[in-house]
């Protein structure tokens, strides 16, 4: 990028700035409304399924967060808050305001993607740590809900980020990425498995907690969390260029 | 029917008069060779070539013109199909420097409206890379006579309000350039008369201020150099009080109510007061070059063919006529 002379303002200024605005305005009492009483629905689950046998308790804690809390929880929060930071500003025309600005576009996305993350991880932690906890998870089992959770959020937060400023409607197209995707794909077969990005949490999930997952083909806690690092910083990066070339409205 | 003659229209965005702002050169802060801009089908913009230096000139054109997707080529928004432009001699869309000599007051209504007043203009002022934001948006929320003490959240501004903290947070970094999409939009007249001023002293300083607006009046207050655009083509540029002159001197249309239209339009051809006429079953539709003596010739016309005149009525006395003239010219 050229630049003819004037001011410009630092990335970690840009960060920051980026951050307080989006997530004022993503905050919104609807949404918080909304997936705290899912959050508690599922937490009410947990509790509804756990079993008086101790270990098997443990193991069933384990399946319900790899399963309902990592496949689904995870990621449609985390959409909800991703797709809005930086597409819904577009939509409702304030994305000019960080625009039209002397600042790289990366640190806007990191600022509207760490603002995201920051209302998305706690009520996704929430319900998949307390659900799993309800259904009589032990402390490895939750650490490992939670670690694997916190990295599924930066995966999935950046990647809807990124979908959000290629399509429009992304709350649609994500739902419908999670469905199909994430959830009808990888049952037909490992290869279509690889590609989910619930593969690499469930890996995780199964790998921290010491519990065989059923279906899951686990690849090494390495890889997982490699693969999903990879996916954040690549979606981060797409996110950057594609804001420099969105139509702003 | 018969057609006009050809007054001495513009040619196809053509300067006006003398101080055109389609000036080329070392003065020109913003330059638009060429440009065209396509949404799929739809053509917004269409081969617009101009060039503005300092002062104020004003983008006239009527709702769905183009104005909008213009301004925001020039900010570097969005990317032209075809052509250039430059804001400075730079491109706003990939040189992160000129985006910050550039304030832009956007048509939209959108703002962050859960901040006050003082803090949109702040984050406007810090995103502009201005060490003292703060100090910075209470000037310019003052320079628009706003109090930079109100608490409100700007979801409860009214309209006025809003789009003058929009032109605070326009010019609160101090730009070389300002950009106004309607700005005047929503003002009272005291507002819009203040506004006007603050405008002119912007020039005045040698800032380049670019003022869209679709009303004849406003523009005849914002400046004397303008650019029309209609259809997304500049069909003219130049002095103000040009244009305030093709208005006068084009062809009229007027429609005379009659119950014998038949004769009445041979008799108002044969007199010369009708340039042009078209025959209706109960009116005659007149083209004039000269309203007055058209007015002053039918009635006895129509006392001579004992005519009975129902209805005299200007069918083009707006501005919407002088866009359609234009593109019609070109």
């Amino acid at each position: 990028m050229t630049a003819t002379a004037g001011r410009s303002v630092a990335w970690p200024r840009a960060l920051a700035v980026s951050y307080r605005v989006l997530i004022r305005q993503i905050l919104t009492p609807g949404r918080l409304i909304g997936l705290g009483l899912g959050g508690a629905v599922y937490i009410l689950i947990g509790w509804a399924v756990r079993s008086g046998d101790a270990t098997v308790r443990a193991a069933d804690a384990a399946t319900l967060a790899s399963g309902a809390g990592l496949a689904t929880i995870l990621p449609v929060f985390t959409l909800i808050f991703a797709t809005a930071v930086l597409g819904q500003a577009n939509e409702d025309g304030t994305l000019v305001y960080l625009w039209l600005r002397p600042m790289d576009r990366a640190p806007v996305v990191l600022g509207g993607l760490t603002a995201a993350l920051s209302l998305a991880v706690p009520l996704v932690l929430a319900p998949v740590v307390g659900g799993a906890a309800a259904a009589g998870a032990d402390a490895g089992v939750m650490t490992a809900a939670a670690a694997s959770a916190l990295l599924g959020a930066a995966a999935y937060g950046a990647v809807f980020l990124a979908f959000s400023l290629v399509v429009k409607r992304s709350i649609l197209w994500g739902l419908a990425y999670i469905l199909i995707w994430e959830n009808i794909a990888p049952v037909f077969g490992d290869t279509a498995a690889r590609l989910s990005l619930r593969n690499y949490t469930q890996s995780m999930m199964a790998n921290l907690s010491g519990f065989d997952l059923e279906g899951l083909d686990p690849v090494a806690t390495p890889v997982a969390v490699l693969v999903l690092a990879a996916v954040a910083v690549g979606a981060v990066a797409l996110a950057s260029a594609r804001l420099s070339r969105l139509d702003v409205a | 029917m018969t057609g006009p003659p050809e007054p001495a229209a513009p040619a196809a965005g053509a300067p006006l008069g003398p101080g055109a702002p389609t000036a080329t050169g070392p003065g020109a802060l913003i330059e638009v060779v060429g440009v065209s801009k396509s949404f799929g089908d739809i053509v917004a913009v269409s081969d617009v070539t101009f060039s503005v230096g300092p002062g104020v000139t004003a983008l006239l054109g009527p709702n769905g013109a183009g104005k909008s997707t213009l301004f925001r080529m020039l900010c570097g928004l969005t990317a032209p199909t075809a052509g250039k432009v430059r804001v400075l001699g730079a491109d706003a869309r990939h040189d992160r420097g000129v985006r910050g000599r550039i304030g832009l007051v956007p048509q939209q209504d959108a703002l962050f409206d859960r901040m006050g007043g003082l803090e949109f203009v702040t984050v406007a002022a810090v995103t502009e890379g201005m060490a003292d934001g703060a100090g910075a948006a209470r000037r310019a929320l003052e320079l628009v006579q706003l109090a930079p003490d109100d608490k409100r959240p700007l979801s409860t501004y009214s309209k006025g309000m809003r789009q003058r903290v929009k032109v605070a947070a326009a010019v609160v970094h101090d730009p070389e350039v300002l950009i106004l999409d309607e700005p005047l939009a929503g003002l009272d007249p005291v507002q819009r008369r203040r506004m006007i001023k603050l405008l002119h002293g912007l020039g005045d300083e040698g800032r380049c201020v670019l003022v869209s607006s679709h009303v004849l009046e406003e523009v005849s207050r914002l400046g004397s150099r303008i650019l029309v655009i209609a259809q997304g083509r500049l069909v003219a540029s130049g002095d103000y009080r040009d244009l305030r002159e093709l208005m006068d001197n084009r062809p009229h249309r007027i429609q005379v109510s009659v119950d014998r239209p038949r004769p009445f339009a041979a008799a108002l051809v044969e007199s010369g007061a009708a340039v042009g006429v078209s025959v209706g079953p109960d009116s005659v539709m007149v083209d004039t070059l000269d309203v007055t003596g058209l007015s002053c010739a039918l009635a006895p016309l129509a006392r001579r063919l004992e005519a009975r005149l129902e209805r005299v009525a200007p069918l083009d006395d707006d501005l919407e006529s002088v866009f359609r003239y234009l593109v019609e010219r070109r």
